[in-house]
C-alpha cells in the first residue's frame, strides 16, 4: 500500500470518531498517521495509537466519554446497530471500508439484544500491502496449497493471507471463508480489499461456510482467516480430505505454541499442511519465516 | 343579477368556513402520513433489517408532507449521527410549524430506540409509536369534524345574512 493509500486509510478510520477525538487522532504527524495501525478509545482513558508496534497516547487530557463511545458505535454501523447484531454478538464489527472495531461492553445475557454500556473500543485501521511476501510466492503457487500462516495478534498474518488469495487466484480457484470480513471487507457483496478473483463467503462461521464453499464453488484452494476451535480445524481437515488445498491463518508465535493446544495439534499431526509461515514483526519491520511441516509434526 | 350574487355569498361562506378547517385537515394529513411511515419503517427494519439511512431516504420519496426533515435524517444517518441526533429536524417540524407537540415527543421517544436496538425491539418501538400517532390522529379527525360543522355553519350564516343584505 502507497503512503496516500495508508493516508487514506487512516482517514476513513479516525473518520469513526466523533470530533473531539478525531481532532486527536490527528495530533499524530504524517508518517506515524501511515503507519498507524490501531486506534483505541476507552472509556475515560486517554485516546491510544498503535504505531509501528508501540502505543502512543494521542492526549492525556482528553478522555472518551460515554456518548462518544456510543457515537463511535453508530459511525460505524450507520446508526444501524442491528444490521451488525451478529457481528457484535461476537464482539467486533467490520465497517464498509474494511476496518475491524474489536468491542468491550456490558452484554446481559450473553447474546444481548443490544450492546450496553461500552467500556473500550479498538479501531483496527485496515490496510492493504500490495507485494507482501512477493518472496514467498516466488516458491511457486502450487507449493501454497497448503500453507499455515502463525503469527501473534496484529503481526500481519491476514494481510499477508489476503495477498497470497489475490496472487493464487489468478490461475486457481480460490475461495475465501471471511468469518470476520477481515479479508475482503465485503459490503453489500463487494470486497473492499483486492482479493483477485477469489469468490468469498463472508459473515457465516466457518464450520458452516467451509463446508458450503466445498460444495458450491469446487474451490482448489480454500482460504481462512484464524482458525481458533476444534470445530474449525475439523471443517479444515473434511476439506482436506477432498482434495482442496488449504491456507489458513493462526494465532500463535510459533509451532510450539500450536502444539500446546489440542485442537491445533491434531491438524499439525494429520499433516493437511505442508508448511507454515511464521510472521515475525519488530519495530515495524515485517518478515517471514518459512518452516516445512510433516505428518505428525 | 342579485339571485346570483346571493348564491355567490352562500358559496363563498360555505368556502370560508371550509378554509377555516385547513390547518386542522394538514394536521390530520401528516399524523397519517406519520402513522403509515412508521408502519412501513417497522416491516422494513423487523422483517428486512434495512439500515435506518435507506429507511429514511425511502420514505422521504413516498412521505411528501415530511420529504424534507427526512432526508436530512438520511442524510445524518449516512455519516453516522445516532438516530436521536438525526430526527431532530422532523421533530422540530412537527412540534412548530406544524403544531404537533405530542406527535413530535412520541417521534422523540421512538428515536431514542432505533439504530440502537436489535431489529425486534425496533419494530416494537414503531408499532407501539404508530398506535400512539392513529390514537392522535382519531383526535384530530373527530376535532376536524367538530370545528368543520361549527366554521362551515357560521361562514354559511354570514353569507346568508350578507345574502339577505344584498337582496
Amino acid at each position: 500500500m502507497q503512503e496516500p493509500d495508508r493516508l487514506k486509510s487512516f482517514h476513513t478510520a479516525a473518520q469513526l470518531l466523533p470530533e473531539r477525538l478525531w481532532r486527536a487522532a490527528y495530533s499524530l504527524n504524517e508518517e506515524q498517521r501511515a503507519q498507524c495501525e490501531e486506534i483505541r478509545v476507552r472509556l475515560d482513558r486517554p485516546l491510544a495509537a498503535t504505531v509501528e508496534g508501540k502505543t502512543v497516547l494521542l492526549s492525556e487530557g482528553i478522555r472518551p466519554q460515554r456518548g462518544e463511545l456510543d457515537e463511535v458505535l453508530a459511525r460505524a454501523t450507520e446508526a444501524s446497530v442491528h444490521t451488525y447484531l451478529e457481528q457484535l454478538r461476537r464482539g467486533f464489527l467490520t465497517t464498509k471500508h474494511g476496518h475491524r472495531l474489536g468491542i468491550c461492553s456490558h452484554a446481559p445475557d450473553g447474546a444481548s439484544r443490544v450492546l450496553r454500556g461500552l467500556s473500550s473500543v479498538n479501531i483496527r485501521v485496515a490496510r492493504q500491502i500490495g507485494g507482501l511476501g512477493s518472496e514467498l510466492i516466488l516458491c511457486g503457487p502450487e507449493g501454497f496449497r497448503n500453507t499455515l500462516i502463525l503469527g501473534e495478534p496484529g503481526a500481519g498474518k491476514t494481510t499477508l493471507l489476503r495477498e497470497l488469495c489475490r496472487r493464487l487466484s489468478a490461475d486457481m480457484r480460490v475461495a475465501v471463508a471471511d468469518e470476520r470480513y477481515e479479508i475482503a471487507a465485503c459490503a453489500d457483496g463487494a470486497p473492499r480489499f483486492h482479493v483477485g478473483n477469489c469468490d468469498v463467503l463472508s459473515g457465516g462461521r466457518k464450520a458452516e461456510t467451509i463446508p458450503m464453499l466445498l460444495r458450491s464453488m469446487s474451490p482448489q484452494v480454500l482460504a481462512t482467516d484464524e482458525i481458533t476451535d476444534e470445530e474449525d480445524c475439523r471443517a479444515l481437515l473434511a476439506c482436506a480430505g477432498c482434495g482442496c488445498g488449504l491456507l489458513a491463518a493462526a494465532h500463535g508465535s510459533g509451532l510450539g505454541d500450536l502444539r500446546r493446544r489440542p485442537a491445533y495439534r491434531q491438524i499439525l499431526e494429520s499433516g493437511v499442511f505442508r508448511q507454515a509461515v511464521i510472521v515475525i514483526q519488530e519495530k515495524g519491520v515485517r518478515s517471514y519465516r518459512l518452516t516445512a511441516l510433516s505428518a505428525g509434526a | 343579477m342579485r339571485l346570483t350574487g346571493a348564491l355567490l355569498l352562500l358559496a363563498a361562506g360555505w368556502e370560508a368556513g371550509t378554509a377555516l378547517t385547513g390547518a386542522l385537515r394538514r394536521k390530520c394529513a401528516v399524523l397519517r402520513e406519520l402513522a403509515a411511515l412508521l408502519s412501513r419503517m417497522a416491516e422494513e427494519i423487523g422483517q428486512r433489517e434495512t439500515p435506518l439511512p435507506q429507511v429514511f431516504a425511502r420514505e422521504a420519496e413516498c412521505t411528501p408532507l415530511l420529504a424534507a426533515p427526512l432526508r436530512v435524517a438520511a442524510k445524518k444517518t449516512a455519516a453516522g449521527l445516532p438516530a436521536g441526533q438525526a430526527l431532530q429536524t422532523l421533530c422540530e417540524t412537527l412540534s412548530l410549524r406544524e403544531g404537533l407537540p405530542q406527535a413530535a415527543r412520541a417521534v422523540a421517544e421512538l428515536s431514542a430506540l432505533l439504530g440502537a436496538y436489535d431489529a425486534e425491539t425496533q419494530a416494537r418501538a414503531c408499532r407501539s409509536a404508530e398506535g400512539v400517532l392513529r390514537t392522535l390522529e382519531q383526535e384530530q379527525e373527530r376535532l376536524l369534524a367538530e370545528k368543520g360543522r361549527l366554521y362551515r355553519a357560521l361562514a354559511f350564516s354570514a353569507g346568508a345574512i350578507l345574502a339577505l343584505l344584498a337582496l
